[in-house]
């Protein structure tokens, strides 16, 4: 069976920061009597733009309910602090939800790419090309020796934060992400937990993201994040055949019961379910469980259905907020119905 | 930048009190002169000073560096001028680089400009004043993102 990188290295994205040269940062404008004026003309002049280019859906932040605020933020298309700002805050998302314009989050736009799978180039492309239409008619805050100007430092120069989201069991449960996190460090990267910033890990899962956005160009960020992703899928798969040669039995014993549980339960919390489902997607890549198909399209599948089993996802499915219990029991529900209709071979 | 209005010399910023606010304008200080007869006191950059010591707030939008300090945020583009020399330190420290490379949105209009005005010098010689009307259509909006005012 032939694993590719698409088994270790999730789904790509790009960031950009980028900020009008004529209007106060968010955090000054939430402060500002004309706060709502100026973030309407804000608003408007990046809708105008976008959708003239190709389809976009406008959310007005401050108009969302909490339910559909939380599901933008469960589906990483908007951010808490973008909520937080929801009196002067929107974003606009192609329907495919592959493109998402934060306005007036920390700065006054952040636009993001995002695919399943590895290319780092391509979700590049597709952003920057964004970027270029917009940067035609919008005064952007450009600085001849910071860059592209950001509420903060941090995100100064190129304004750009490329991810890579990476599912490594192996490195992780073999206890190996203390030494490799001050590795990556050294290579200028950061290591997050799956939902970002100040989030712990999730299903073995990790966003590698570069460090430095200044004094470093597009594609020197590209080529470090790479160079990253190709020395942790190389470490990673060795460490997944390590672990298979020295823990035996015993670890298909532990993705079989985990399986078992996830077919047959019949109610199942948000923690548990990501912790036994990283265990068949680890039992998948290890050939224990086989769908007939490639490994890394079941492992999209089970991405798509962990998103899907989110507590704001559950809710938008019922039109309505349900008890946790109620939850529970559906993401059971549905969950063994998604394993069966997989028809896993043992 | 360059100055929006001759694109030779090197811009400074000025503030100008319109009926509609204070507006910003780019241009070097000769056509400045040329442009509003000469720099009243109230119209000159407020940044000109700035390299003697550091403002305590920004005229533009009112941050102050303990703002900044406390909260890690500047509060608008102009605070990055005012405040520059004692941002730089803290720069180095988070980015461990003082100097952008990579994409240049001005760069790009000043060579986007460059062309448009050979070819506004093309179609005036053809005598195609569609082709002309286009051209400086464009030449203001690049003229308003660099800085200037509206022509």
């Amino acid at each position: 069976m032939k694993i590719s990188y698409e088994s270790v290295a999730v789904s790509s994205r790009i960031r950009l920061a980028r900020n009008f040269r004529d209007y106060p940062f968010p955090n000054r404008l939430l402060r500002s009597p004309h706060a709502r004026e100026q973030a309407s003309e804000i608003v408007r002049t990046i809708n105008e733009e976008l959708n003239a280019l190709e389809e976009f859906d406008l959310y007005d932040v401050g108009t969302l309910t909490e339910e559909r605020a939380a599901y933008l933020v469960e589906r990483n298309l908007i951010s808490r602090d973008l909520v937080r700002n929801s009196a002067i805050s929107a974003a606009l998302i192609t329907p495919d939800e592959s493109i998402s314009v934060m306005i007036n989050e920390e700065d006054h736009i952040r636009e993001q790419y995002f695919m399943r799978g590895y290319d780092l180039e391509k979700a590049y492309e597709r952003i920057t090309g964004i970027d270029d239409v917009i940067s035609e008619s919008i005064p952007f805050a450009f600085d001849r020796q910071f860059g592209y100007l950001t509420a903060c430092p941090t995100n100064l120069g190129t304004g750009m934060r490329a991810s890579v989201m990476m599912f490594l069991p192996a490195i992780s449960r073999r206890g190996l992400m203390k030494r490799t996190v001050p590795e990556l460090n050294r290579l200028g990267l950061t290591v997050r937990g799956a939902s970002g910033e100040g989030s712990g890990s999730e299903g073995d899962l990790f966003q590698i993201s570069n460090e430095v956005t200044l004094g470093v160009s597009e594609t020197e960020i590209l080529s470090a994040v790479e160079k990253a992703v190709r020395i942790l899928v190389q470490f990673e798969l060795r460490e997944r055949e390590r672990m298979k040669a020295e823990e035996g039995i015993g670890l298909k014993d532990r993705v079989l019961r985990s399986y078992g549980i996830l077919s047959n339960c019949c109610l199942i919390g948000m923690k548990e379910f990501m912790e036994l489902v990283a265990d068949v997607k680890l039992g998948v890549m290890l050939g224990y469980l086989n769908a007939g198909k490639q490994p890394e399209e079941v492992m999209s599948d089970l991405d798509d259905h962990i998103i899907a089993m989110r507590p704001a996802n559950i809710n938008k499915l019922h039109s309505r907020t349900i008890s946790e219990i109620e939850q529970n029991a559906y993401r059971a529900e549905q969950t063994g119905k998604f394993l069966r209709r997989s028809e896993f071979i043992v | 930048m360059l100055c929006a209005q001759c694109g030779k010399n090197q811009a400074q910023k000025y503030v100008r009190r319109t009926n509609e606010g204070e507006k910003a304008v780019y241009l070097c200080p000769d056509c400045y002169r040329r442009l509003y007869g000469g720099a009243r006191e109230n119209e000159t950059s407020p940044y000109r000073d700035s390299a003697k010591g550091v403002p305590k707030e920004c005229p533009s939008c009112g941050a102050t560096l303990g703002e900044f300090r406390r909260t890690g945020l500047l509060g608008c583009a102009d605070c990055y001028s005012v405040f520059r020399e004692a941002l730089i330190p803290t720069v180095q420290v988070v980015q461990g680089r003082i100097s952008h490379t990579g994409k240049d949105p001005v760069r790009a209009l000043d060579d986007e400009q460059r062309e448009l005005e050979d070819e506004l010098k093309d179609a005036q010689k053809m005598g195609d004043r569609f082709m002309e009307q286009r051209i400086r259509y464009r030449l203001s909006v690049i003229n308003r993102l660099l800085g200037g005012g509206d022509e």
